[in-house]
């Protein structure tokens, strides 16, 4: 018995031993198998003789390069030129740049032809075009050309397709194969494949066209532009919704489609695989096979019970309500959906493999957009989860600024098209993607001024820089020098006492020709006297000899005190970007009379401060001069009047923000006036009504109201504290 | 049994005693156990040694040890490029898929040697050392994948970085054959001197069916957008060569030209412009004389004048690049690395990694067209306001181009993209005294500045390593849209480890921002010295939004246990029009918030939120109970804001929504006896700080401080019972970059906060010693030391709260606080004005 159980021992550890021995085996086996899993077990070889491999090239074989050349580069570029056109065309090889370097950046539109039927959204690409800096009605002078024949709509289908475009253009003496022409389209091809053919030969004209194919896009010579409709406004345009930056930042839901579904075509993979996604809670995808007359021929299975779902749903709400949107492509690339969701600050999912997004070449959509793939529409779920909270914040605000800089009127798209070639044209004094990028947006920078963003007021935060420590007086002066007791005898010495003041300018605006340098007093810092002309728009000329950041803008009679002027410009250096003033003044919207007022009456809010004495970047010179129009301009040179709402209304669009006020002391003019007594400076009764008229002459070209109303005024931190007044950095400012 | 007891207490002795039998029995077990043992290690180390010699993990292998392939001549060719490939119909995407992480994997193939029929090699050069070192870095990379069946992205390590090395069919045809190839989807090709003579085509020229190509040299029409990446050609010689950064300065020469293998078209041409400009331009040739040994791709001559290349190139200020028979050139990298301002003349060059890189600020590029007048381009910058920002220092030889540019552009252009040219008023440049010498004045010895243009070099171009990197990152981005990282937060990340992200930057900026791209400047100010770090900075809410008066603010007031004066509070604020909710933070965990009953009665919703630690950062947790987007922060015993004040701080705040607005304010220091920062509650023109014992905010920033916070700071507050307020206005400051708004306030609170410390020692003193501060209001001096008896304790807590300053200085690696001398206060403040037509005529009042 013994023997029995010690036989069983015996088996039990052989046993145990072959367990061992095999299960050894796997342990093994499992740890190798981890261990190709977790490292880096095959990395690429360090090879013993790595160190003594070939370089890919010999040294001179690169600084030789161009040794063997065999034909001049001069013949090169010109067989290049005839070889690459069309299809192929390149700014360089289809673009005649000498046509631009006589009158700069001029564009010409063809005369239009009475009785010749053109489209709505035609009609304001015209007007945006003659209405823009760039207009030129003269053929010689010009560098781009636009036709007058519409050429949005190229679906041989519809009304609006105009015939035998072929025949008529090369009936233009100017056409010249195309060159430096831009073609305006929004539609292309038709039913049911929807080519991107136009429907006649555009030879090497530049295309500018709304759902761009990328393999049909002719890289830096195309443009992609948004597809718009025709209730799309001409100026202006309405803002962005998003009037919150809630955090979390998430809408009730997160990812939204209400739209056609293609029972056939092209396009209908896509749409057709919406429904897929849809789960009735946060994701809502609803498509309806309703449209066109015969929908009911090719109705499917779904069509109904999606039909009833689709009715319950209000696109807007849903538009309002969403994170994310969904934009599929349409039967085009391209769709209405995309500007829609972009100002609803509902982030768009593009589902439109091949799409050159709008303005690619400048606006860099991937912080403002998700690039979904078609072929992956179930990983979008995923994909929109996985996005956290904090660029969520960043998109949704990114849409806002890319809707509101470029996209919100026609007059943004068109001019963005223009300036984006003129870009081009000019390489080497153009925005760079930053400018374009951030805000106030590419449209407001000027790269004639300067390409580098340090001149700006808009980028001192994001290159970590501050503005300059000194400021500029320009000193408008217009009446005769007389006496030496003159209020701006006094304003002189007052302003050239400030530690940050690096120089005055005087601009004479008056009748009387300006009295010689002896006969002002010695300042001491530099004094110029510059001719105006008599304009009141000289006053913001960009003059040259304006080096600093700040300039600060004065009125003759404007009385001020050294430390009131040191503490505007201190706060000024925490607000460069916007117009840092006194007397404050204040636009409403009169209900009698359907139109704005303005008022200078003491309120507890205010939206313009006057420029008689005010603190802004120097840029604001440049931009009042060349950005404006000139009707503007002349409107204020005749009436001597509002060239101060005008900029004020300027810097408000450009930063959409109101103007800053600082404390002042009493007894400023302005009191004064209000109170009736006139002022030598306005001798015209009619002032405020012409104020009033300006301020509408301004919103009307501005195509809304840019002011923006403040409540608050910004004091020295212990203005009016009950502390010592030598504890006081500002105590002249309390005097009495 | 006895006996086998006793037998048993023997132990030893045990076996020899036993019966046979019985020995036999443990013979056998013995065996067998050692039998086992053997075998098991036998097997744990045998088989090892024979795996591990295929294995190929073991680094002590050459080149020449790879297996060899034959080629025959019938092996199949893959079609040519196909020029109208793009990601959505020619890359694999599913092969990617989704993954958490967002990282394409990437696959090399192992290493073959390849030969033709004969035995004769595809490629003169084999595994070159650049195409070894971009191998070893995908490989060293979290791209990097051994598993085939999981890369998303194929790299085969046959090296066609130079096709004047290959030959084409045999390379097209090895190819073709390796797994996977799939018509070369998903693999990704580098060439970097691409074309061969005569027409030099501007891609790689050896057929790939659809695989991507990563090239040095492509010309807009054979480069397919959005597919391919343009890569730089890597120049061997900045590895050779060590040229230390230059400190900014005047450079010897404007313009200089350095290729030697230039056409003689160009070569005229540059010697016109020579002609015209003098000695400001320098064109230099290949040396014809030079001594044995002496290596020429190292010298440059000009008129028998010999220069050391590439160090010359540090002394001109623009360098220009020409194309040669190639469009992508080394010669730009020279360049770069030398500090110079590349002036590419190349048509239709897709600039190095162009697709994320703003080439437009870094250097000059001139369509070839107008070629010869590239030097009007110069005058054309010249006559602008100030010099366009590309780049770098321009200081040039003035008195030898007097006509190119006046003194007052040469300071202008001092920018460098990074500094101000002209920082304070002592470095002011006086016109009337004239003289271009005064450039040294503009940028005193203790700036240093560092230049953009050599930056890129440093990030991109620098090395194979930081070439494929950036490459596979480029093409991570398209597949990953959504996830594209910004670049600098990833450098960020990797250099310090412990700089908060600046909000999420938007990735143009941070590809084309230094990573570590804040500059010291030591401002020297007379006696004021302060170390000033200059971060750039993205606001993470940047859009300039003035929210609707209408949602109102949502109050939070964190509570301990004084219910008296919390009910106080309470019925003050619910006086505020914009009040929409109130939030009690019961902080005592000891004791039950009263009755539901006892509360005052406000219209607005009232919650509790009891917390479960008493923490001050409790404060600051984002509830989901507030449901605005303002908050005010308010201290259960601050009972002296009218709810004028209140209502205006919040009507400040929708101007200011990116910003605290407080109402006392606090300033730092540099204390520089002690050489540290110091904390000021005095009454001083300054204001850096604003307590957030009543202040608003955006709640965005609770989930900054509750969950960003950098470093330790969090849990320091906690347990030090302070300074939350300081560290709150640090983070607030660092992601906007802006300085806080100070409210009018009621004077009393002033004094109010500093009383932190004896809140916690005198707590039950608290309301008396307000009623206290408020009188002696003229003693002004230091009214937290004459506030109670215990000075030495208000000693105490100010000096804690300048180290939490200078902790968390240390801690964000900077000073984000910014200091103004201005606040806000209604437009008509303290006006002459009938108080009954003011908006907020409450406000300030005694």
């Amino acid at each position: 018995m013994q023997a029995r159980k010690k036989y069983i021992l015996l088996a039990f550890c052989a046993a145990w031993l072959l367990v061992f021995y095999f299960g050894g085996a796997q342990i093994r086996l499992l740890k190798l198998l981890s261990h190709r899993k977790n490292e880096e077990a095959r990395q690429w070889p360090q090879w013993v003789d790595r160190h003594i491999l070939r370089g890919y090239a010999y040294v001179d074989e690169l600084q030789n390069d161009g040794e063997v050349q065999l034909g001049s580069p001069k013949s090169k570029r010109e067989t290049r030129t005839n070889i690459y056109k069309n299809s192929r065309c390149r700014m360089e090889t289809c673009f005649d740049y000498a046509k631009c370097a006589r009158h700069g950046f001029k564009v010409y539109v063809y005369p239009l032809e009475k009785g010749e039927h053109m489209s709505e959204s035609y009609q304001k690409i015209i007007t945006s075009i003659v209405d823009s800096r760039y207009y030129t009605h003269n053929p010689q002078e010009a560098c781009l050309f636009v036709l007058n024949i519409d050429t949005l709509d190229r679906d041989r289908l519809s009304a609006q397709y105009v015939q035998n475009v072929n025949e008529k253009i090369l009936g233009y003496p100017l056409w010249n194969e195309g060159r430096n022409h831009v073609i305006f389209n929004l539609y292309s091809g038709t039913w049911p494949n929807y080519t991107e053919d136009l429907g006649f030969d555009i030879g090497q004209a530049i295309l500018a066209k709304a759902s761009f194919y990328v393999e049909h896009f002719r890289p830096g010579f195309d443009i992609s532009i948004p597809l718009f409709s025709k209730e799309h406004p001409q100026k202006g345009g309405e803002r962005g919704w998003l009037v919150h930056n809630n955090v979390p930042p998430r809408r009730k839901y997160l990812l939204v489609f209400k739209g056609k579904r293609y029972l056939t075509g092209i396009g209908s993979d896509t749409r057709n695989a919406l429904h897929h996604i849809h789960n009735g809670k946060d994701i809502i995808s609803l498509t309806t096979c309703k449209h066109g007359k015969d929908w009911e021929k090719h109705k499917d299975g779904r069509c109904d019970k999606d039909n009833e779902e689709y009715e319950q749903f209000d696109y807007l709400e849903l538009l309002h309500n969403s994170t994310f949107c969904l934009v599929p492509r349409g039967r085009r690339l391209g769709s209405f959906r995309f500007l829609e969701s972009l100002q609803a600050a509902c982030i768009p999912v593009l589902l439109s493999n091949g799409w050159e997004l709008p303005f690619s070449d400048v606006i860099d959509w991937s912080q403002a957009v998700i690039e979904g793939d078609e072929r992956l529409l179930l990983q979008i779920p995923s994909t929109v989860h996985s996005i956290d909270d904090d660029k969520i914040l960043a998109f949704r605000q990114r849409t806002q600024m890319l809707w509101e800089a470029y996209f919100s009127s026609v007059d943004k798209i068109v001019l963005t098209t223009l300036e984006i070639i003129k870009d081009r044209v000019f390489s080497h004094v153009s925005r760079n993607k930053l400018m374009w990028n951030s805000l106030p947006g590419g449209l407001f920078i000027l790269p004639e001024y300067s390409t580098n963003l340090a001149d700006y007021p808009f980028y001192y935060l994001s290159q970590g820089l501050s503005p300059g420590q000194d400021f500029t007086a320009v000193i408008h002066a217009v009446s005769p020098l007389v006496s030496q007791s003159q209020p701006i005898m006094r304003l002189l010495q007052v302003v050239s006492k400030s530690k940050y003041c690096s120089q005055i300018i005087i601009l004479w605006n008056c009748e009387k020709a300006a009295p010689p340098r002896s006969k002002w007093p010695q300042t001491p810092v530099p004094l110029t006297i510059i001719e105006g002309k008599r304009k009141r728009s000289s006053r913001f000329l960009p003059y040259n000899i304006i080096s600093t950041d700040a300039v600060l803008s004065l009125d003759e009679d404007t009385v001020l005190l050294t430390s009131e002027v040191n503490f505007a410009f201190v706060v000024w250096r925490s607000f460069p970007d916007r117009i840092v003033g006194y007397p404050p003044r204040s636009h409403f919207w009169d209900n009698s009379k359907q139109a704005w007022g303005y008022t200078s009456k003491w309120t507890n809010e205010f939206s313009i401060v006057l420029t008689g004495a005010a603190f802004y970047h120097r840029y604001y010179h440049h931009l009042f001069t060349y950005y404006l129009p000139a009707t503007l301009r002349t409107l204020v040179d005749q009436t001597a009047n509002c060239e101060d709402i005008l900029m004020n209304f300027l810097v408000s669009a450009v930063t959409k923000l109101p103007p800053i006020k600082v404390t002042q002391r009493k007894q400023y003019k302005e009191v004064l006036t209000t109170q009736g007594v006139k002022s030598s400076h306005w001798p015209n009764p009619d002032h405020f009504s012409q104020r009033q008229d300006c301020i509408n002459a301004f919103a009307s070209w501005f195509g809304h109201m840019p002011l923006v109303h403040s409540l608050f005024r910004l004091d020295p931190v212990l203005f009016k504290d009950q502390v010592s007044v030598l504890r006081k950095k500002y105590k002249d400012l309390e005097r009495p | 049994m006895c006996a086998s007891v006793k037998y048993s207490a023997r132990g030893p002795a045990l076996i020899p005693r036993m019966k046979t039998k019985h020995r036999m029995y443990y013979i056998a077990l013995f065996s067998v156990v050692l039998l086992g043992l053997i075998a098991t290690g036998m097997f744990q180390f045998w088989p090892h040694s024979i795996e591990s010699s295929t294995d190929w993990s073991v680094d002590r292998h050459s080149v020449h040890d790879a297996p060899l392939v034959h080629l025959s001549a019938s092996d199949p060719i893959p079609e040519r490029g196909d020029l109208s490939c793009r990601m959505h119909t020619c890359f694999d995407v599913y092969r990617c898929g989704y993954n958490p992480k967002n990282r394409i994997k990437v696959y090399i193939h192992p290493l073959r040697r390849y030969v033709d029929d004969l035995g004769a090699p595809i490629s003169s050069t084999g595994l070159s050392r650049e195409y070894n070192e971009l191998l070893s870095a995908i490989s060293d990379s979290d791209f990097y994948t051994d598993d085939i069946n999981r890369a998303c992205l194929l790299i085969p390590s046959i090296d066609v970085l130079n096709q004047n090395s290959l030959r084409i069919r045999e390379t097209a045809q090895a190819l073709a054959q390796l797994p996977r190839w799939e018509r070369g989807m998903t693999h990704l090709l580098f060439n970097m001197l691409p074309g061969g003579p005569p027409d030099y085509n501007t891609a790689l020229d050896v057929p790939r069916d659809r695989a991507l190509l990563a090239g040095g040299g492509f010309s807009t029409w054979t480069y397919r957008q959005g597919y391919d990446v343009s890569i730089p050609v890597y120049s061997p010689l900045s590895a050779e060569v060590d040229l230390p950064e230059k400190q900014p300065g005047p450079r010897k020469y404007f313009i200089l030209s350095s290729q030697i293998a230039l056409h003689m078209e160009y070569r005229t041409e540059l010697e016109t412009l020579k002609a015209e400009n003098g000695e400001a331009m320098l064109i230099l040739d290949k040396c014809t004389n030079l001594s044995e040994g002496v290596s020429s791709v190292r010298k440059r001559c000009c008129k028998g004048q010999v220069f050391d290349y590439p160090q010359i190139l540090q002394e001109s200020t623009f360098c220009v690049v020409l194309r040669g028979v190639r469009l992508g050139q080394a010669a730009l990298s020279d360049v770069l690395q030398a500090g110079c301002v590349p002036v590419i003349l190349a048509d239709s060059y897709i600039l190095p990694f162009s697709e994320v890189l703003d080439w437009k600020s870094k250097s000059l590029t001139a369509p070839h067209g107008r070629y010869s007048r590239f030097m009007n381009v110069f005058l054309e910058f010249y006559a602008l306001p100030a010099w366009p920002g590309i780049f770098l220092l321009l200081f040039l030889h003035i008195e030898q181009i007097p006509t190119l540019m006046s003194c007052k552009s040469a300071f202008a252009c001092a920018a460098c993209g990074a500094v101000e040219p002209v920082q304070t008023g002592s470095m002011r440049v006086n016109p009337r005294q004239g003289g271009c010498g005064y450039w040294q004045t503009v940028f005193p010895p203790e700036v240093t500045v560092r230049c953009p243009a050599r930056w890129f070099w440093e990030a991109y171009f620098r090395s194979m390593k930081n070439i494929v990197m950036t490459t596979l990152q480029i093409i991570n981005d398209r597949i990953y849209p959504y996830a594209a990282r910004s670049y600098e937060e990833y450098f960020l990340d990797d250099l310090t480890g412990n700089i908060i992200a600046q909000g999420r930057q938007n990735a143009l900026r941070a590809w084309n921002l230094k990573g570590n791209g804040q500059v010291f400047i030591s401002m020297g100010n007379g006696s004021n010295v302060t170390k000033a770090k200059w971060a750039s900075v993205n606001s993470p809410l940047f859009l300039p939004l003035i929210p609707p008066r209408a949602p109102g603010f949502t109050a939070v007031v964190l509570t301990y246990d004084r219910i008296e004066s919390l009910f106080r509070v309470i019925t003050e604020i619910s006086k505020v029009p914009s009040l929409s909710k109130l939030l009690v933070v019961w902080n005592n965990q000891n004791k039950d918030p009263p009755e539901e009953s006892q509360w005052p009665k406000i219209t607005v919703p009232l919650k509790v939120v009891r917390t479960t630690e008493n923490k001050l950062s409790n404060r600051f947790f984002p509830y989901d109970e507030i449901e605005t987007e303002a908050v005010l922060a308010i201290d259960d015993d601050i009972i002296m804001l009218t709810s004028d004040e209140l209502q205006f701080g919040y009507e400040v705040w929708r101007e200011f929504p990116d910003r605290l607005v407080g109402y006392p304010g606090r300033l730092h220091l540099w204390d520089h006896e002690m050489g540290k920062w110091k904390y000021e509650s005095e009454w001083t023109n300054e204001v850096s700080m604003v307590l957030t014992g009543a202040a608003f905010y955006h709640k965005y920033f609770n989930y900054l401080y509750t969950y960003k916070m950098p470093g330790d700071i969090k849990n320091w507050v906690d347990a030090h019972m302070n300074c939350e307020d300081i560290a709150m206005n640090f983070l607030v400051a660092n992601v906007t970059g802006k300085a806080p708004i100070k409210g009018r306030e009621w004077d009393r609170l002033k004094n109010k906060n500093e009383m932190r410390a004896a809140d916690v020692a005198a707590d039950l003193n608290m309301l008396t010693l307000h009623e206290v501060l408020v009188t002696p209001r003229k003693k002004f001096k230091c009214p937290e030391c004459t506030a109670i008896d215990g000075l030495s304790l208000d000693q105490t807590h100010m000096v804690e709260r300048s180290e939490c300053i200078n902790k968390f200085a240390t801690v964000f690696g900077t000073m984000p606080l910014k200091v103004v001398e201005h606040r806000a206060d209604p437009v008509l403040y303290k006006d002459d004005f009938p108080e009954k037509l003011k908006s907020f005529p409450n406000i300030g009042s005694l």
